[in-house]
């Protein structure tokens, strides 16, 4: 009886085994995606492309965690698996040994490439070659409660006590002042419930753009001209120290340090925060009436500067796998994509898409009323530093950041240390 | 005549009652996330009432596609269980009557193959499995799960092995039964709990195996906890379907436990002491 | 229930030809199947740790040096030494709260032992990936149920002084039930008369706790420390979840360092050596626990 059963396994082990072995190769454009809104546009228009082209496409979708993870080992071991790949600014630089660049496949002229914002066009090319397509963008702007900041009674309070007239800040001093303004508790049970404003703390992403863009504005530079680090330059320690202080002063939610993304619309659309520097991809939802208690009250600005404003520029490219072998397909649905029609729909349906044309529409104003600032933050935002290594970059610093913020190394200790350890990095 | 509890029997119960408690808590808040709407997920003070909603069920079953992970989850854990403990038991046997210093060796070394962090074993399986054409196969997914799993097997299952006296086995031999009859009808049914102790383990661990799923499928073979970490999205955790989903997940393996309890309970000891 | 499953042959007494049987052939080809599946990925590990190999870049045979580095590498001996607190707290925490819930368990009627081995059973059946989410939210300080019922406002997972004791209250609170019911099992499987004494006051019970249940319970312990330990060295799922090493690298155990390394950074070299050094001491740490389990027979 034993036996039999043995030899029932063994069937169903060769059965699922050869039932595996199907379904290996087929015809259909494999494209790696993140699992995002924009892509899921993107994803809703295609089946125009597939019944005009005849050409099947299949969206692999993963978190981002994963994404880059997932790609680059598929690179690693040539399998060809995606033809398409969706990745972030940043690794573009690592990623030009994967992508295919666009000479040789493409006519320019064929890609509507006019009216795209420059810095975007920019991170997607590496010395002068074209790897990747925009595909939408995003950048850190400031968002804050209108409704408290246009009340008259907040107003004269603020008044008198700073001497200067409360609006959405453009210092980071005014900053301070406004979050300190706001930090209470706001129905008497002795428990402060209504903060300045959130931190996005957590470690990797949300505190490396976060800082950085502070670190920015402070006119600091990661790497000197020459290629020397200079992290641990004086803008570096007093932005840091600033950006601590926030945290050890308690003006922003006590569990900021593991914010992310969620977390930090969330605090906003729960009307836990006066203030949020955020991505422009929460503005819509902000004004969610299903998800958000503060739709309607939230108004947004460009994030304060110390010396210059900055913003850090986000947003993620599409480009062809350089050992995929159906190229053409691919490269033809990317031209596709980056038709001025298809990319009008995906910017209704809620992509940001970075063309002058779309961002200025007044149809599309009007539904997406943030728009309004998203052409000028974009187009003054500022990339990742475009290095092989930045996985390592922004592991370092936000590491050093987030030591800082939690009280366990001194800003300058903090940044000393990711000095030393930045030498390493090769550039 | 029943006197009243002492003091330590009330302190015992408490104590049990605590952990109990304890234990629990969590997973009724993961229960409660499942049928909880999305504002409430994320409301202050917690909601402990609420008006409860399948709608986290109908998305993650129809919108995420749930049934085609939970079925190659299934179908990676029965495959693995049933090859791994097949595979284990002539093993255990080997080991159980024969007891040198290569074998004890060998023991450890397959104990040991659990040890090996998944990290680095990633690269050269995925290598190895696309020059086979192995990537987003079941199959593939099965022998990795195997080479981590076999080591416990054999282990837990050889622990029973060697309670079993060797008479038995001289007598039978004396009547000249071969080996495989001899394990298939004397050593397994006495040593019935470990096996299913091994079983269960293997069936667990592959179930919740995550790394190597992630890794090593695709679309076709992707298995639940592949599913369970794509909760994690670009715009934050998706709490209710990860809640609808953890139900799912946990669901066959409480069925399984609750179906083996008695066995598994002694199965887990009866070979560690005398 | 021993049938005679011969097939007819009946040899009386005498010499006795040693029936090799198909089993060892069984055996020895098994044992070369699953060596190669098995010998083939720690080989090419091996081998890529000697190489200088960081994608996209072509690698390079560099020899011993990555073992070199990273015994200069402080991130790896701080991953290190978090690895050895955190095993060292949640085993000592699992070995006495389950010690502790058995033995009150175990006095209780056999009814209530089988109400809580089920009970018990559910934290140890959730995946480590859920474990993670639920006990991220549980923990957090915006919404967080656990700051709900102590009425604070703790960031349990971000102050750095709080995060630890969390992470390893997580672990412990998922496996202990595990070890509460070895340790159960092999309670009840000792011989009924060391209870027997009706004149059991307090302070002879911790005596023959102390002097006769927990010798004879030895070999128990050692299995539960042997396996314990190798899952807790291990550590990943859960710990990327909850706090995905932080804040800065508090919480950054070797398994998650050793990711870093291989996913994020794609330093496979390296990543491979660490792997190495990282096997080997686990293989030594449980030989020894092993061979101790052994000699309590």
């Amino acid at each position: 009886m034993k036996i039999r059963a043995m030899w029932c396994v063994l069937l169903f082990f060769l059965a699922s085994a050869f039932l595996s072995a199907q379904g290996q190769s087929d015809n259909s454009l494999h494209v790696s995606a993140l699992d995002w809104l924009p892509v899921h546009a993107m994803r809703e228009i295609t089946s125009e492309f597939e019944a005009e082209t005849g050409i099947t496409v299949t969206y692999d979708i993963l978190p981002y965690g994963n994404l880059r993870q997932k790609q680059v080992t598929e690179f690693v071991a040539g399998t060809g698996a995606y033809d398409v790949i969706h990745y972030d600014l940043p690794w573009i630089i690592e990623y030009t040994s994967y992508l295919e660049p666009w000479e040789g496949h493409i006519d320019p002229t064929e890609l509507n490439l006019d009216g795209i914002v420059d810095p975007i066009l920019n991170a997607n090319q590496a010395d002068g070659v074209f790897y990747g397509f925009p595909v939408n963008t995003d950048a850190l702007m400031l968002y804050y409660r209108a409704d408290l900041f246009s009340d008259p009674a907040e107003k004269e309070a603020f008044q008198s006590a700073y001497g200067y007239e409360l609006a959405p800040p453009e210092t980071w001093d005014q900053f301070y002042d406004v979050a300190e303004f706001f930090t209470r508790d706001t129905n008497g049970d002795g428990e402060i419930d209504l903060w300045g404003t959130t931190l996005q703390g957590g470690v990797v992403d949300p505190i490396w753009c976060e800082w950085i863009t502070v670190f920015w504005s402070w006119g600091g530079e990661i790497f000197n001209e020459d290629g020397s680090v200079s992290i641990n330059s004086e803008a570096g320690v007093e932005s840091l120290e600033f950006y601590t202080s926030l945290m050890r002063d308690g003006l922003a939610p006590p569990d900021s340090p593991r914010y992310g993304f969620d977390e930090t619309t969330a605090a906003m659309q729960q009307g836990r925060v006066a203030m949020s520097i955020n991505w422009i991809f929460a503005a819509p939802l902000y004004n969610d009436p299903a998800v958000s208690q503060v739709e309607g009250n939230v108004g947004y600005t460009t994030v304060p500067r110390e010396v210059t404003h900055a913003s850090y520029l986000g947003g993620f490219g599409m480009g062809v796998a350089r050992d995929s072998n159906k190229k053409e397909q691919a490269f033809q649905y990317l031209a596709w994509l980056l038709h001025p029609d298809q990319q009008r729909k995906l910017a209704e349906l809620g992509s940001v898409i970075p063309r002058e044309t779309l961002l200025t529409d007044p149809a599309l104003n009007a539904q997406y009323p943030f728009y309004e600032f998203a052409l000028p933050v974009v187009q003054s935002a500022r990339p990742a530093p475009r290095m092989l290594d930045y996985a390592r970059v922004a592991e370092i610093v936000a590491v050093a950041a987030s030591d800082a913020l939690t009280g366990q190394a001194s800003p300058s200790e903090a940044l000393d240390r990711a000095a030393q350890e930045l030498e390493s990095v090769s550039r | 005549m029943r006197s009243a509890p002492s003091f330590w029997t009330v302190v015992r119960y408490l104590f049990l009652i605590l952990l109990a408690v304890f234990a629990v808590l969590p997973i009724l808040w993961t229960v409660s996330l499942a049928f909880k709407p999305a504002a409430d997920i994320f409301a202050w003070p917690p909601k402990i009432l609420f008006e409860p909603t399948l709608a986290n069920f109908s998305s993650l079953l129809f919108e995420k596609n749930a049934l085609k992970p939970l079925f190659n989850s299934l179908l990676v854990a029965s495959i693995t269980t049933l090859t791994c403990t097949a595979l284990a038991i002539p093993f255990a046997y080997r080991f159980a009557l024969v007891q040198n210093k290569f074998n004890t060796e060998l023991g450890i070394f397959l104990l040991s193959l659990r040890m090996f962090p998944p990290v680095v074993i990633l690269i050269p399986y995925f290598l190895l499995f696309r020059s086979l054409g192995l990537i987003d196969s079941v199959l593939g997914l099965v022998i990795v799960n195997i080479v981590a799993n076999i080591g416990l097997a054999i282990w837990l299952v050889s622990n029973f092995f060697q309670d079993i006296p060797i008479e038995i086995r001289e007598a039978a031999t004396l009547e000249g039964a071969n080996d495989i009859q001899i394990l298939s009808r004397i050593y397994v049914p006495l040593a019935l709990p470990g096996v299913l102790t091994a079983m269960t383990f293997v069936f667990l661990y592959t179930w919740n195996e995550f790394i190597f799923a992630l890794t090593l499928t695709r679309v076709e073979a992707y298995t639940f906890p592949v599913l369970l970490a794509s909760f994690i999205t670009g715009r934050g955790v998706l709490w209710g379907e990860a809640g609808a989903a953890s139900l799912l997940a946990a669901l066959p393996l409480v069925l399984l436990v609750v179906l083996i309890q008695r066995h598994f309970v002694r199965g887990l000891t009866m070979g560690a002491i005398k | 229930m021993i049938s005679n499953p011969f097939r007819g042959r009946i040899r009386p007494g005498g010499k006795q030809r040693r029936r090799r049987g198909p089993l060892l052939y069984v055996v020895t080809f098994l044992t070369i199947a699953i060596a190669a599946i098995v010998v083939y990925p720690m080989v090419y590990a091996l081998y890529t740790s000697a190489l200088d190999w960081r994608i996209p870049m072509p690698a390079v045979f560099v020899g011993f040096e990555n073992y070199l580095n990273a015994f200069r590498d402080r991130l790896l001996l701080n991953s290190a030494w978090i690895t050895v607190r955190f095993v060292g707290y949640s085993l000592v925490a699992e070995l006495l709260i389950g010690f502790f819930a058995a033995y009150a368990l175990f006095k209780c009627p056999f009814a209530v032992q089988r109400v809580f081995q089920l009970i018990l059973f559910l934290p140890v059946v959730l995946p480590p990936v859920v474990v993670g989410l639920v006990w991220r939210l549980l923990y957090s300080a915006d919404n967080g149920l656990l700051n709900y019922f102590l009425g604070a406002r703790h960031s349990w997972l971000g102050d750095p002084s709080l995060v630890f004791f969390s992470v390893v209250l997580v672990e412990v609170w998922h496996w202990t039930p595990l070890v509460t019911l070895v340790f159960l099992a092999g309670l009840n499987a000792l011989p009924a008369d060391l209870f027997d004494a009706a004149s059991v006051d307090g302070a002879h019970e911790i005596g023959i706790l102390r002097h006769i249940v927990i010798p004879l319970m030895e070999k128990v312990i050692w299995v539960v420390i042997a396996i314990r330990s190798i899952e807790l060295i291990k550590v990943f799922d859960e710990i990327y979840v909850l706090t995905g090493g932080g804040p800065g690298r508090m919480t950054e155990v070797v398994s998650l360092y050793n990711y870093k390394l291989g996913f994020v950074f794609f330093e496979f070299g390296y990543a491979a050596a660490v792997s190495w050094i990282l096997l080997i001491v686990t293989l030594v740490l449980v030989r020894r626990i092993l061979m101790r389990m052994l000699r309590s027979r």
